[in-house]
C-alpha cells in the first residue's frame, strides 16, 4: 500500500457531480450531486429505490456510472482505482463471508487482498474491536445475523481506511447491537478520525451519529447540509398527547391551524407551531373539549425527513 | 499481490468441500476400472488379439500396469472435463451469488489482477486433478498388474511401445491433457465471469464441449474448415505420444491452437470483468 | 594308312561316346540317386536329424512384420523341452507365430504318424531340392499336409509349408551360416535362422480399447486407412535368428525345472 496522505479537516473526500446511472430504459441515479467533507459522519438517506445503494456501489466501484463525476480524495477511478480503494473501507448490504471457512480465516484472507502486513494480528485486533473475541475459529455459518453484522464492520476496517462507507450496518441488530454499532461508528469517528458515510433506515440511529445528511429521492438530492443546521431550520414539531386525536386533528384542519397538524405513525397528533403558538393551541383544543395530557417539543430527523419527502413527493 | 491473491483463491479451492468431489470421483471410477480388469481383463485383451491369434501369438502380458493405465486415461479424460468444471465454473459466479465477490472488489487489488489469480487458481486445480489421475493410472495400476511394453490400439493399427519408453510418454501425454484441461478450466472461468450463479457456468461448459464435440465427429463438407480449430479435436491429442513416429508437428500444433484458446478466452474473461457490474 | 585313319576315327567317335555315355550315365545315376533315394529314405535320414532333439536354448532376434501392427525388433532368450515346452524369455512383449519353431522337428521324430511322398525336384534359391510331401496318417486332425523343401545329399531342410487346422498354412524358410550340416547323420542341424510367413488378409482390429469420441472424423479414419501399409502384400512375415545357447546339454530342463519350483 502507498503511504497514506493526511487528510487536511475539512478537505472533500467525496465529490458527487451529475452522477446519474442507467440500467437499461430505467435510471436509478438521476444528476446527483453531493460532497462529503472529512472528518464528518454524513447520514445518506432516502426511501427505497431512491439510489442510495446504486450510489453507494459507484462511491466503491462495484458499478461504473453512466455519466457524471465522481471523485474521491481528489482522485477518479479510472486512474487510481487502487489508491482508492487503499483508503475507503465498505459494508455494502448484508455481510458475506465464506460460510466454509472460519471468522479468522475470513478476515485474514480479506487482509491479505488488501496488503495488510500483518493479517491475523490485525484481524484478531479488529475481532476484538468488534466484540467477537473467543470466536475467532468458529465457522461463520454459525454466526448469528448480528455477529455476522459486527464482523462485517471488522472487514471494512482492516487497511485502516479514511473514508468508511455503511449501508444499512444495524439491520437486523437487537437493541443493544444496535447501540454497540452506534458506540462504535462514534469511536471510529471521534477517536481515530474517520470520515463515514453511512445509509440507515435507522432515523433514530442516524440522528444520534450524523453530522451531515444527504437526503436522496428518486436518484436526486433532495437536500443536503449540517444535520444540526437543517434541523434547526425545520419548523418546531410539537407532539400533543390529547384523547380522541383523530376528532382533535379534524378540528383543528377546520379551524386556523388548518393543514398544520397531522397523526404521526404511533395515532399522536404532532403540528408544525412556532414556540409562540403553543399556548394558542393547547387553549384551542381544551376549550373544545379535548383532554390534553402532554405537549412535547421536538426537532425529530424523522419528522423532519417525512415531511421533508411529503414535500418533494408533493411537488413533483 | 498477484501471488497474494493466488494464494487466496488456492485457500478458498482448498476449504471447499466440492473441491474434493473430483478426486473422489477419480478415486472411486479408477477403482472400479481396476477391479473389472483384474478380474477380467484377458478377455478384453482377447477381444483386441483374436483375430491376430489365428497364426500368431503375442508372448508376454499384455495386461500391464502401464495398459490398465492407458485405459484409464482414455476413459477419464473424458469425464475430467465436468469435474473441472464443477469447480472452477464457481470461481467467479459463485463469489457473485455468496456476495463475496464485492467483498474482494473493494479491496486495493485491481480487477484484472484478481481474475488473472483466478485463472491461475483454476491452473494449479486442473494440475493436481490431473496428477491424481496421474498417480492412479501410472503409479498404482502398474504396482497392482506389474509394466511391460504397452499395446496401443488406434487408427492406424496396433501398436506396440517398449517399456522403457512409455513412462516418458506418459509424462509428455500428461503435459498435452493439462493444456486440453486447461482449455476447459478457462472456458468455464470465462463464463463464470458472465453469470451471478454457478450452474450456468458449469452447464455452458459441458454444452460447449458436446457441440464441438458433435460437431468434430459429424462427417459434413461444412464443418470440415471449422474442425481443425475447434479445442475438443485437441482433447485428445495426448494420445498422439503413443504413435510410433510420434507425429510432433501434430502435437506442435494442438498446442498453439490450445494455448491460442487460452488468450482468447482470458481476453473475453478480462474485458467482461473490467466491465462488470457487481450487483449482488 | 586308310586303315589308321579309320582306327583313329573311330576310336575318336568311340571316346566321344564313351564321354557322353559317361556323363549321360553320371547323371543318371544322381537322378537314379535321387530317384532311389526315395521318400522313404529320406524321412527316415530327417527322422534321425530330429530324434535326438530334446533340450534346446538359444539367445533369438525377433522382427515382425504384421500388417497393422507396429512392433519393434526385440532380443530374447527361448528355451525349447521336448515334447511341447517352449517359451521365450523377455520382458517385451513378442508376436510370433502361433507354432513355435521347433514343433516340425517333434511331428518328424513319429514317422509312424505321417506317409511321404516325393514330389518332384525344385530350387529354393539357387540350392537344388526335392520336394517331400508328408501327409498325417493319426488321429490327430490337426496336422493337415506338411510340404518340405529339402537338400537331396544332406537331408537339410531348406523351406516348409505347414497346413494345419488351427494355424493355418505357415511358410517357413530356413537359413544356416554353415554350408553343410553336421557330418554325424544324426547330428541336430539346426537353422540360424527362419522366416515364417501367413497370410494375414482376414487380420482384423478394433479401433481403440474405449469410445473416444475425440478422435476425429470418419474421414480421417478413412485417411489413415488409405496410408500405405507395411506387408502390402497382406502378409504377415516372423523373422527369428538364433544363437545356439545349449543343444541337448540340459539348460532348458533346468529353466522350466526352476519355473516349476518358482
Amino acid at each position: 500500500m502507498s503511504p497514506r496522505t493526511l487528510i487536511p479537516p475539512d478537505s472533500t473526500v467525496v465529490k458527487a457531480v451529475d452522477l446519474v446511472k442507467d440500467y437499461g430504459a430505467f435510471r436509478a441515479v438521476d444528476g446527483l450531486n453531493f460532497e462529503l467533507k472529512a472528518g464528518g459522519v454524513m447520514g445518506f438517506l432516502g426511501p427505497n429505490g431512491a439510489g442510495k445503494s446504486t450510489t453507494l456501489r459507484m462511491l466503491v466501484d462495484l458499478i461504473r456510472p453512466s455519466r457524471g463525476g465522481l471523485l474521491l480524495f481528489g482522485l477518479n477511478y479510472r486512474s487510481h482505482r487502487q489508491q482508492i480503494l487503499a483508503r475507503i473501507g465498505c459494508l455494502i448490504e448484508k455481510p458475506d463471508f465464506y460460510k466454509y471457512l472460519s471468522a479468522l480465516q475470513n478476515l485474514e484472507l480479506l487482509a491479505r487482498a488488501s496488503g495488510v502486513k500483518e493479517p491475523r494480528l490485525r484481524s484478531l485486533e479488529l475481532m476484538d474491536f468488534v466484540g467477537l473475541n473467543g470466536r475467532e475459529n468458529d465457522k461463520v455459518s454459525s454466526f448469528s445475523h448480528g455477529m455476522r453484522q459486527r464482523l462485517g464492520l471488522a472487514q471494512c476496517l482492516l487497511h485502516d481506511p479514511d473514508l468508511v462507507v455503511l449501508d444499512e450496518p444495524g439491520t437486523g441488530l437487537d437493541p443493544q447491537g444496535l447501540i454497540d454499532m452506534r458506540e462504535m461508528i462514534l469511536n471510529l469517528n471521534r477517536e481515530q478520525g474517520k470520515t463515514i458515510l453511512l445509509s440507515s433506515h435507522h432515523l433514530s440511529e442516524v440522528e444520534a451519529v450524523a453530522t451531515d445528511l444527504v437526503v436522496v429521492d428518486r436518484g436526486r438530492c433532495v437536500v443536503q447540509g449540517s444535520a444540526k443546521a437543517l434541523l434547526s431550520q425545520s419548523e418546531r414539531q410539537i407532539r400533543i398527547t390529547v384523547g380522541r386525536a383523530t376528532e382533535a386533528l379534524t378540528l383543528l384542519n377546520a379551524g386556523p391551524w388548518a393543514g398544520g397538524g397531522r397523526l404521526n405513525d404511533r395515532g399522536e397528533l404532532t403540528m408544525a407551531l412556532g414556540r409562540e403558538e403553543v399556548p394558542a393551541a393547547v387553549q384551542f383544543l381544551t376549550q373544545n373539549g379535548f383532554e390534553v395530557y402532554a405537549i412535547e417539543s421536538r426537532q425529530k430527523l424523522e419528522d423532519y425527513y417525512m415531511n421533508l419527502l411529503n414535500h418533494h413527493q408533493t411537488e413533483r | 499481490m498477484w501471488w497474494t491473491a493466488l494464494r487466496n483463491e488456492s485457500v478458498k479451492i482448498l476449504a471447499k468441500p466440492r473441491s474434493y468431489l473430483g478426486f473422489l470421483a477419480i478415486t472411486l471410477l479408477v477403482g472400479v476400472i481396476l477391479l473389472a480388469l483384474a478380474l477380467d481383463g484377458k478377455s478384453y485383451i482377447e477381444f483386441v488379439t483374436s483375430s491376430l491369434q489365428q497364426s500368431l501369438t503375442v508372448e508376454g502380458s499384455m495386461l500391464n500396469g502401464y495398459l490398465v493405465g492407458f485405459i484409464v486415461l482414455q476413459m477419464l479424460v473424458v469425464h475430467l472435463p465436468l469435474l473441472v468444471a464443477l469447480v472452477t465454473g464457481d470461481l467467479v459466479s459463485g463469489e457473485a451469488a455468496m456476495g463475496t465477490l464485492r467483498n474482494l472488489l473493494t479491496r486495493p487489488l485491481s480487477r484484472k489482477g484478481l481474475l488473472l489469480s483466478k485463472y491461475g487458481a483454476a491452473a494449479v486445480y486442473t494440475l493436481v486433478l490431473l496428477l491424481w489421475l496421474g498417480i492412479m493410472a501410472v503409479l498404482v495400476s502398474p504396482w497392482i498388474f506389474g509394466v511391460g511394453d504397452l499395446a496401443v490400439l488406434s487408427n492406424e493399427g496396433l501398436q506396440i511401445l517398449p517399456s522403457e519408453e512409455v513412462l516418458p510418454r506418459f509424462l509428455q501425454a500428461f503435459v498435452v491433457a493439462f493444456a486440453a484441461l486447461y482449455t476447459v478450466a478457462c472456458l468455464s472461468v470465462t463464463l463464470s465471469c458472465f453469470a451471478d450463479n454457478s450452474i450456468g457456468p458449469i452447464v455452458g461448459t459441458m454444452a460447449t464441449i458436446m457441440v464441438f464435440t458433435l460437431i468434430g465427429t459429424l462427417d459434413v463438407a461444412l464443418f470440415d474448415q471449422v474442425r481443425p480449430f475447434l479445442f475438443t479435436t485437441h482433447m485428445a491429442a495426448w494420445r498422439s505420444l503413443f504413435l510410433d513416429p510420434v507425429p510432433w508437428g501434430d502435437i506442435l500444433f494442438s498446442m498453439v491452437l490450445l494455448g491460442a484458446h487460452w488468450v482468447l478466452l482470458i481476453g473475453i474473461g478480462l474485458w467482461t470483468f473490467e466491465r462488470k457490474d457487481i450487483l449482488t | 594308312m586308310f586303315g589308321l585313319t579309320r582306327l583313329l576315327f573311330f576310336g575318336f567317335v568311340s571316346f566321344a561316346f564313351i564321354s557322353i555315355g559317361q556323363q549321360a550315365l553320371a547323371q543318371k545315376s544322381a537322378a537314379a540317386a535321387s530317384a532311389t533315394m526315395d521318400a522313404e529314405t529320406l524321412v527316415n535320414r530327417l527322422v534321425q536329424r530330429s530324434a535326438t532333439l530334446r533340450d534346446l536354448a538359444a539367445e533369438v532376434q525377433v522382427q515382425a512384420d504384421v500388417p497393422r501392427v507396429k512392433i519393434r525388433p526385440l532380443s530374447a532368450t527361448m528355451h525349447y523341452l521336448a515334447p511341447d515346452r517352449f517359451h521365450l524369455q523377455s520382458p517385451r512383449l513378442a508376436l510370433l507365430p502361433r507354432q513355435n519353431p521347433l514343433e516340425l522337428f517333434e511331428f518328424l521324430k513319429r514317422p509312424q504318424g505321417y506317409r511321404g511322398m516325393l514330389m518332384g525336384e525344385d530350387k529354393v534359391g539357387r540350392q537344388s531340392a526335392v520336394q517331400l510331401s508328408l501327409l498325417p496318417t493319426g488321429a490327430d486332425q490337426d496336422w493337415q499336409l506338411i510340404r518340405l523343401w529339402v537338400q537331396p545329399t544332406s537331408a537339410r531342410i531348406l523351406q516348409a509349408e505347414i497346413t494345419r487346422r488351427s494355424t493355418g498354412t505357415v511358410q517357413m524358410q530356413y537359413f544356416y551360416r554353415s554350408a553343410n550340416p553336421p557330418t554325424d547323420p544324426a547330428g541336430l542341424d539346426l537353422p540360424d535362422s527362419l522366416l515364417f510367413e501367413m497370410d494375414a488378409s482376414s487380420l482384423k482390429l478394433p479401433k481403440a480399447l474405449t469410445a473416444d469420441l475425440h478422435r476425429g472424423s470418419p474421414r480421417d479414419a478413412a485417411k489413415a486407412a488409405s496410408r500405405p501399409l507395411q506387408a502390402p502384400d497382406g502378409k504377415a512375415r516372423v523373422a527369428m535368428g538364433f544363437r545356439w545357447i545349449s543343444k541337448n546339454q540340459g539348460a532348458a530342463a533346468r529353466f522350466f525345472k526352476t519355473q516349476k519350483a518358482g
